[in-house]
């Protein structure tokens, strides 16, 4: 920038905050979650559409997908999905009761946060328990 | 180029929020019925081959594959900022997402119809 500039102080101005100077907050937390959760469940979706196509598909090909699905990696990857099925389920009923505007008042909004992640983890080691354990 | 959303931000939002409800019951009934679900294949078969389960799942990957095309948008629309590349995954998402759609409508009839 040439010496002529009418920009007062250049140089010596202080940077915006960044998100490293932030104290950490739940509601940062599952802000992000919401997107990384829809974005993993997207993956889900796929897998649901392989589960009913392999149904279409017959005997052989449903159990080969079985298989796949009750192996360890299947079990830990299915488990994490729910998880994300739970958040986002959670996350949702959020934003729509902040649709309402209700429930945007700090300490309300890191309470329902922190609920969605305990609920995050508890529905599927009840969808697991209805299904016969782990 | 505009951003998909930039001029259906109104729908984009309703259509995000009525998808999400539906999903609000689809979705656990879906997963509970899985959970519940005993007997491999030909108890798989015969719980898809009930009518009313039938329209409950194509439902629910239904509106799934929409909810998800219309979430993928927003990410997409708010992280890539080249006009080209982000028609380019828009229509990618899109192909993507009706395939899924279409795939899921077959078998349906195939297991609904097939015999």
């Amino acid at each position: 920038m040439a010496a002529s500039s009418p920009e007062p102080n250049l140089g010596a101005r202080p940077l915006a905050p960044h998100l490293q100077v932030w104290r950490w907050h739940a509601t940062m937390l599952t802000s992000i979650l919401n997107r990384m959760t829809g974005s993993g469940l997207a993956a889900g979706a796929i897998g649901v559409v392989i589960w009913l196509a392999a149904l279409a598909g017959g005997p052989q090909r449903f159990v080969t997908m079985e298989g796949v699905v009750r192996s360890l990696p299947g079990q830990v990857i299915l488990f994490l999905l729910a998880v994300a099925a739970a958040f986002h389920f959670a996350a949702g009923v959020r934003h729509l009761i902040w649709d309402a505007e209700r429930g945007l008042a700090p300490h309300t909004a890191e309470v329902t946060a922190w609920a969605s992640i305990i609920f995050a983890v508890l529905a599927p080691i009840g969808l697991w328990a209805l299904a016969g354990g782990f | 180029m505009s951003t998909a959303t930039q001029k259906h931000g109104t729908g984009h939002f309703i259509a995000e929020r009525v998808t999400a409800i539906a999903l609000m019951v689809l979705t656990p009934w879906f997963l509970i019925s899985l959970a519940l679900l005993d007997g491999g294949y030909d108890g798989a078969r015969a719980w898809v081959g009930q009518p009313i389960n039938a329209i409950g799942v194509g439902l629910f990957i239904l509106i799934t594959l929409y909810h998800t095309r219309l979430g993928l948008q927003v990410i997409v629309d708010d992280y890539i900022g080249n006009p080209g590349t982000r028609g380019i995954l828009l229509g990618l998402l899109t192909v993507l997402t009706t395939a899924a759609g279409l795939i899921s409508a077959y078998a349906l009839y195939s297991i609904s119809f097939g015999g």
